[in-house]
């Protein structure tokens, strides 16, 4: 009795093994696209839709130190350091890829900055979320795979210390343990057009909380972008390092 | 063994001989992987579609979709006629360099990774699932399948030559692809006129392409040249399997964002 049940499990366990690899090469798997080309629409398919493409791709240093070069085979440009200076793992917005180099904006002046580093250094990771901050407005925008999620009021800067307009990206979240931020700070790859250095910094933008509720929805900062705690709380779960965050 | 116990197993041997028959046809003496492999890491090397040591020539209109390039050698001759897309040639430059110097890392990986199966020769008719083959002149004259997902890793190694013919084809299925495929050679590569291959091939002598010869993958020669004739080279792209970024983990400091 024993040995027709053993027979009949293991029967059952190949059997299984067997279908399953069938089922497989049924399907027709495709292989997993890279992040930087556009991602093939199956439209025959009767497994689950296709997952929309990712709105961008970042790249986390393995390595202590990252070298980036100013070109494709070219002189090295800087060096940077993995952790960041504020502790966190060093991770960039990748912008296209070339074989196995990709160009990665730099968390650097001037905003906007660019170098090439090799994809042998790092992990890659697709982003579903982006940001979008209206100084206008003084609005900040959730958007998930270019869906709109929410709205969110913030206070940007003044006209004497305004926030910095253009494509960044979030480079590190901290918990601070100073006062002013609220309980989460995400740091930008932009920096102040008119600061170079403030409060012991480089001049960074932030995105964080903030110690004056009765600020947001103003053009009151040095330039950082402030939201409620409930909101920095909010989006301090959600969202990776690498996120796009575009200020117009 | 009675009677009765043999015939409560013989579902089990009919289910083992179909797992196996379907997973390593034609190679009776073989098993399967023990453990799955990793992909070879191709450094610098991973941007190019054909790299040589001494001299990297062609004849015809070959079309090379990847970087070409050659090192220590200084001689890249038959382009034009020949081009090379996605890529740029790199003559004894850094990259070229880099690229010589992770291709000796990767033939060494490649070369120290344990044989799932051992004393191969002709390679035709088989169906493969991921895992290491050895074997002393490879040859290919039919057609070569290869069966496993997307991440599955094939490891060829000759301790010789290897010879794709004419009819050659290496094909795939359950969506294993050229990005994980790596040929090891301990002498010379030679694709025959037409051939249709696919994957890495690290040489330590030379690689050679007949005329009309397809790849997609790389042709990597360690200290001799690359020939090619009216060929289509194209290195895999697509191989990058990126997950999706999780949420950032906060760390305690003092911030010194503008404010």
């Amino acid at each position: 009795m024993i040995g027709r049940r053993l027979a009949l499990i293991v029967t059952g366990v190949l059997m299984v093994t067997l279908l399953s690899g069938c089922a497989t090469a049924g399907a027709g798997h495709l292989s997993a696209p890279s992040p930087l080309s556009p991602i093939p629409s199956v439209t025959a398919s009767s497994g689950p839709p296709a997952p929309p493409p990712p709105v961008g791709v970042s790249a986390t240093a393995e390595v202590s130190r990252l070298t980036v070069y100013a070109s494709l085979g070219g002189a090295v440009k800087l060096s940077l350091a993995n952790p960041r200076p504020s502790g966190g793992p060093l991770t960039l917005l990748v912008v296209q890829s070339s074989s196995d180099w990709l160009e990665v904006e730099l968390p650097d002046r001037p905003n906007g900055s660019r170098g090439w580093i090799s994809a042998s250094q790092v992990t890659l990771h697709n982003l579903d979320y982006s940001l979008r901050v209206s100084t206008q407005q003084n609005t900040l925008s959730l958007y998930r795979s270019n869906a709109l999620v929410s709205t969110y009021s913030v206070a940007t800067g003044t006209g004497g210390t305004p926030t910095p307009h253009g494509a960044f990206y979030l480079t590190e979240l901290l918990a601070p343990t100073n006062s002013g931020y609220g309980p989460y700070a995400f740091g930008l790859s932009a920096f102040s057009a008119v600061l170079t250095s403030f409060g012991g910094g480089p001049g960074q933008i932030g995105l964080h909380g903030t110690d004056d509720a009765a600020s947001i929805g103003r053009a009151v900062s040095h330039g950082c972008i402030r939201m409620s705690n409930a909101d920095i709380t909010t989006l301090a779960t959600m969202l990776p390092l690498g996120t796009p965050i575009t200020i117009e | 063994m009675t009677r009765s116990r043999r015939r409560h197993l013989l579902p089990v041997f009919v289910a083992l001989g179909l797992v196996v028959s379907v997973s390593l046809t034609a190679i009776p003496d073989s098993h399967p992987a023990l453990a799955a492999e990793s992909p070879v890491g191709l450094g610098n090397a991973g941007s190019f579609a054909v790299l040589g040591a001494s001299t990297v020539t062609n004849t015809g209109p070959t079309v090379v979709s990847g970087d070409l390039g050659v090192n220590a050698g200084s001689a890249v001759t038959g382009f034009p006629p020949g081009i090379v897309t996605n890529g740029a040639q790199h003559v004894t430059d850094t990259l070229s360099g880099l690229a010589q110097q992770d291709l000796v890392t990767a033939y060494n990986d490649a070369a120290g990774r344990t044989p799932t199966t051992s004393g191969l020769t002709a390679l035709d008719g088989m169906t493969l699932v991921p895992g290491v083959y050895s074997g002393g002149a490879l040859t290919l004259g039919g057609n070569l399948t290869l069966n496993g997902s997307a991440t599955g890793v094939f490891i060829f190694q000759a301790t010789s030559t290897l010879i794709a013919g004419s009819t050659s084809h290496v094909l795939f299925s359950g969506g294993a692809g050229p990005c994980n495929v790596f040929w090891q050679v301990a002498s010379s590569a030679t694709l025959q006129t037409a051939a249709d291959f696919s994957g890495t091939i690290m040489a330590l002598t030379s690689v050679t392409a007949a005329t009309g010869a397809k790849i997609t993958g790389r042709l990597l020669a360690r200290t001799g040249g690359v020939t090619m004739d009216t060929n289509v080279i194209t290195r895999p792209t697509a191989c990058s399997v990126a997950s999706v970024g999780t949420p950032a983990t906060p760390v305690p400091g003092r911030a010194r964002f503008t404010g």
